[in-house]
């Protein structure tokens, strides 16, 4: 060998023998930060699939590589609006990157946030499917794939809590309903023997075809008709409730097949076993939990405060309080833990879950008839569509507070007084809105309960008053800064609330309203001098103002503002006279101005 | 010219015998039908479509761009190992025939395996609809929007030249320019600040761009805005309530009488990212010139700013999608014919293994030659400068495959101009391409045949 080429080999081997050594000594570090970060992925994946075990390991190093390169396209597919490949690619990076669960994450956001949103609010149904992709990319592979992190349970509850129960999309409204029709064919009664049931049912499809008579039911619908015949257990059970509630667009058979078992023990029980074998493996939901989230969480019945009743589980929050309490028992396995940031986050979405069934947890779903034909001399095809009211449900409030207190004495450390003193802020907020409402609702007793409450946890001096005092300084302060003409409007969209709601039978909250319509109204009769009072009018002609409103307003469907008639004339025909009244002499005033 | 063709013919002969061309075909003949049944993409025919047409063509393209480089590459080197080369260089034939004989057989491969592949690629795309049962939505919007060629036409650059002097005066008389930046930096920031402010607009304010020369091919068919919102502070929603007015310029600006419709509606979008709005073509005037207003509503509460880059551009459909998929494969084989005389040339002072991994390189660089350029802007101020000064413009020098991808064209059916066509083949191959391949024969002619290179 030549000196020249032995010196150059020489220093070669010297320079890679120095960069190894260094790169060496950098690797510990590497390491560490690598187990704090849950990047390591040492671990054989538990319960994997062969393909998802394959593509871990089959790259290799390239694995990164091709990781950085779906990233890539992804964002840049993302900046030119395109979002054909969206859910493959998410699925690609989720496939390689299995156990980083910011990957999930971020999937599912981006799909549920950004990708729903980019496409216009006239096409709800296509914003839902983007939606649901995001939820479902998180439920069904993310938490199977990573059971223990609990930024997976907490950003599903938040999709729910948020986008689904929030109001912050214009297609809201859509996505609540969608979501309350998948889930209410699976409730029954929805009462705690329903869901008692659902917890007792078998859980496997050997399970349930070892009875005999269920098993005479399942063999009889596979003769009725081809899509049960070779259907394994997943496939035979969407089936089975697609035929229970659209019987229609199955053969006359397997109608026959269901009206001859109809009442028997067997029919019965595998409807029972059906519902419980789709919320499990389907919406991924145990009614193990379920059950033990009503009794925990459920709304209290006001005739025996101590009994729960079901959630109401059509509702997104009721999800997802669901799955933020699910992560929350899953980092609560780890004892000797310390509370980081996402776990108080996933506290604060249970709580807030449970505040928002407080203020709007009673659900009505109203069919709304739709002319679509548009020639008018055609006979027009009419078809059903629904929409969707939330109003305040009372009997949250309990269930809510107890699980504040609980949250409050979790997180009472002097590490994390920040948090500590956030909580108790909401806490008390809520609790004064919670009393204001009792008290205008009429449960004074109720009101009286959360006051002392009030009090005694937070003795401020704004409330060493009386409840009736409080109620007014609070009612006061509502009002504070409204001229006379607000207070006319102000009015009139009380009473207004108030038909809506007495159209909808919901009595208590119609009352409410009616009432503080009618404490505002005497408030400026006593406030302000004769001069003004003129401008305001009489109440029973704001009432005809608001019927007049409400009867107009075209955000109701017809059916719903003729029922409101109707129920007045039968219900409330001193209200109806006065209306009538109102209208004889606004006719003779017409009629004299012509 | 029958030595070049011959050794052409023995060229293509030796590249089929070859058990990875084999692989390459093989593969792709099994790919290409299970992608175009496997992939699904967002659910919809479009997403099924774009899905398939951009892996399906990207796929097409990498193995063909792979099998070129390796062909072109053995097909001399092997040559020179074995020395069967002795046998040909002693015939009468040029050196610099054998070199293009070389070229023109990879070139002929591939012209008939890109046809092979872009045919499938062309019939599993035009029947995929049969076998989805779409519903008749799906497919207006897949005749609209995939099914086509639309051209692009942007507004008109802006000319701010003398408002930036100005501004860069009066900042210089009073002191106030930045001591870290150069005239020139300073010169473009304000630049590009002058230009955003002119396609911003305040709420309640309008804002009217004209476009000349739009000619759609149907006046009964539809053209398309496309458009992306950017905002001076964002809304809570994330959305940007907008009236659009599409139609005559003079009745738009001035209200005079006109013979074309006016689209006028409100939609609301959201922020940051691309939407497309459905425009009849009947609005386009006889004469070309197309205003596009937009009005900020006032309840939007914040300035709306349309990106100078792709903020605001009208579509209409030009041609056919047959005619664009031509175009678009003819863009790959120009790309072919690239590596083809880079291989030729690697291939003339290296071996074999050496040769693939220099044609590798300069492959994934120029395919990734936008994000590595971009990239560097990333970097610290120091280190920037070193790559801007070293790096970037080698990378400048190699083409941009990704500037000209056919498949950034095909799925959303924009409209690739024979201009286009016509300065790829230019740039890719009378330029780049015609210099590589004379280096190559220039190092080749003066070769020492029988030496041994390690």
């Amino acid at each position: 060998m030549r000196l020249h080429d032995a010196i150059v080999l020489f220093v070669c081997i010297v320079l890679a023998v120095v960069l190894l050594t260094i790169a060496g000594m950098r690797l510990d570090y590497i390491n560490s930060q690598r187990a704090e970060m849950k990047l390591i992925i040492n671990e054989p994946l538990e319960n994997a699939p062969p393909s998802l075990a394959f593509a871990t390991v089959a790259m290799g190093a390239f694995r990164g590589l091709v990781v950085d390169a779906l990233w890539i396209r992804a964002d840049n597919l993302k900046e030119q609006g395109q979002f054909f490949d969206a859910r493959q690619l998410a699925e690609w990076i989720t496939i390689l990157q299995p156990r980083f669960a910011a990957v999930w994450e971020f999937q599912a956001w981006n799909m549920a946030y950004n990708i729903s949103v980019a496409i216009p609010a006239t096409q709800p149904d296509q914003r839902w499917r983007w939606v649901k992709n995001g939820y479902e990319l998180l439920r069904d592979q993310g938490i199977s794939l990573n059971p223990k992190s609990i930024e997976l349970y907490r950003e599903l509850a938040r999709i729910f809590q948020h986008k689904i129960g929030g109001v912050t999309d214009d297609a809201h409204k859509y996505y609540k309903v969608q979501l309350a029709l998948t889930m209410e064919p699976l409730l029954g009664p929805a009462d705690n023997e329903y869901f008692e049931a659902l917890t007792k049912t078998p859980t496997k499809w050997q399970q349930i075809i070892e009875n005999k008579d269920v098993a005479e039911l399942i063999a009889a619908l596979r003769a009725a008709e081809d899509v049960f015949t070779d259907a394994d257990a997943g496939k035979f059970v969407d089936n089975y409730l697609a035929l229970r509630q659209n019987p229609k667009r199955f053969k006359p058979s397997a109608i026959e097949t269901i009206d001859k078992f109809r009442g028997t023990p067997a029919l019965e029980k595998f409807d029972i076993f059906a519902k419980a074998y789709y919320l499990r493996n389907t919406l991924k939901l145990d009614p193990v939990l379920m059950q033990q989230l009503n009794k925990t969480y459920g709304p209290i019945d006001f005739s025996d405060p101590n009994k729960h009743l079901p959630l109401d589980w059509r509702h997104p929050d009721s999800h997802a309080i669901y799955w933020g309490v699910k992560g929350l028992k899953e980092v609560a396995k780890e004892e000797n833990r310390e509370i980081s940031i996402v776990e108080t986050n996933t506290d604060r979405i249970v709580v807030h879950s449970l505040q928002n069934l407080f203020r709007y947890g009673k659900i009505f779903l109203y069919d709304v008839p739709i002319v679509t034909s548009e020639d008018s001399s055609e006979q027009a095809e009419q078809r059903v569509e629904k929409t969707i009211y939330l109003r305040p449900d009372l009997r949250m409030f309990q269930p809510y507070n107890e699980a504040m207190l609980a949250v409050l004495e979790k997180h009472k450390r002097p590490d994390d007084e920040g948090s500590y003193k956030s909580l108790q802020d909401g806490h008390r907020n809520m609790l004064k809105n919670a009393i204001f409402l009792f008290y205008q609702t009429g449960h004074i007793s109720e009101a009286q309960k959360i006051y002392s409450q009030l009090r005694k946890l937070y003795p401020l001096e704004e409330f060493k008053v009386p409840l009736a005092v409080f109620a007014r300084n609070r009612f006061r302060e509502e009002l504070e800064g409204l001229g006379i003409f607000d207070a006319q409007e102000q009015i009139v969209a009380l009473l207004r609330e108030s038909y809506f709601r007495y159209a909808l039978r919901d009595d208590d909250a119609a009352s409410g309203s009616e009432k503080l319509a009618q404490e505002v109204w005497e408030r400026y009769q006593q406030e302000y001098p004769d001069e003004y009072r003129v401008d305001l009018a009489k109440l029973p002609v704001l009432r005809y103002l608001a019927l007049l409103d409400f009867l107009n307003d075209e955000q109701y469907p017809p059916n719903l503002r003729l029922n409101l008639l109707g129920r007045i004339k039968i219900e409330r025909p001193e209200l109806y006279r006065e209306f009538e009244q109102y209208v004889e002499q606004l006719r003779k005033k017409a009629e004299m101005a012509e | 010219m029958r030595s070049i063709w011959a050794v052409a013919i023995n060229t293509i002969r030796q590249a089929l015998r070859m058990k990875i061309a084999a692989a390459f075909v093989i593969l792709l003949l099994i790919l290409l039908p299970v992608m175009g049944v496997s992939m699904t993409g967002d659910g919809t025919l479009k997403g099924r479509l774009q899905t398939f047409v951009s892996y399906g063509l990207s796929l097409t393209s990498i193995l063909l761009c792979l099998l070129t480089i390796i062909v072109s590459v053995y097909s001399i080197t092997s040559d020179l190992k074995q020395r069967q080369i002795y046998t040909v260089i002693t015939k009468p034939i040029r050196r610099y025939q054998l070199l293009v004989g070389k070229l023109l057989g990879v070139i002929l491969l591939n012209v008939m395996l890109l046809v092979l592949f872009s045919a499938i690629i062309y019939s599993i795309t035009v029947f995929m609809p049969r076998f989805y049962n779409p519903t008749e939505t799906e497919r207006a919007v897949v005749k609209n929007e995939f099914y086509t060629a639309r051209a692009s036409i942007t507004p008109p650059e802006l000319d701010v030249s003398k408002e930036v002097k100005e501004v860069y005066h009066r900042l210089k008389d009073a002191n106030q320019l930045p001591e870290d930046m150069s005239y020139s930096e300073i010169i473009s920031q304000l630049t590009s600040v002058r230009k955003l402010k002119r396609r911003a607009v305040s709420p309640g304010y309008m804002l009217p761009l004209v476009f000349t020369d739009v000619k759609p091919l149907d006046p009964n068919d539809s053209l398309f805005i496309k458009f992306k919102y950017d905002v001076a502070v964002t809304p809570p929603d994330s959305q940007i309530i907008g009236r659009w007015i599409v139609g005559d310029y003079q009745y738009i600006r001035y209200g005079e009488k006109i013979d074309t419709p006016i689209y006028d509606e409100v939609h609301k979008y959201s922020i940051r990212t691309t939407h497309e709005i459905e425009v009849p073509a009947s609005v386009v005037p006889a004469n070309g010139r197309l205003c596009v207003a937009f009005v900020n509503h006032p309840l939007n509460n914040t300035v709306v700013i349309f990106p100078l880059e792709d903020g605001l551009e009208v579509l209409y459909k030009a041609d056919t999608f047959s005619g664009n998929f031509i175009r678009a494969v003819l863009l790959i084989l120009f790309r072919l014919i690239f590596l083809a005389c880079l291989g030729i040339l690697g291939s003339s002072f290296l071996s074999f293994p050496v040769a693939i991994l220099f044609c590798l390189v300069i492959f994934f660089t120029a395919t990734f030659s936008n994000f590595v350029i971009e990239s560097f802007n990333f970097l610290g101020q120091n280190l920037s400068g070193v790559y801007s000064y070293t790096i970037k413009p080698v990378i400048q020098l190699l083409p941009q495959f990704d500037k000209f991808n056919p498949t950034k064209f095909l799925v959303p059916a924009q409209f690739i101009s024979w201009i286009l066509v016509a300065k790829a083949a230019v740039i890719m191959v009378f330029i780049k391409s015609l210099l590589l391949l004379l280096i190559a024969l220039l190092i080749f002619s003066f070769k020492e045949i029988a030496k041994i290179i390690i």
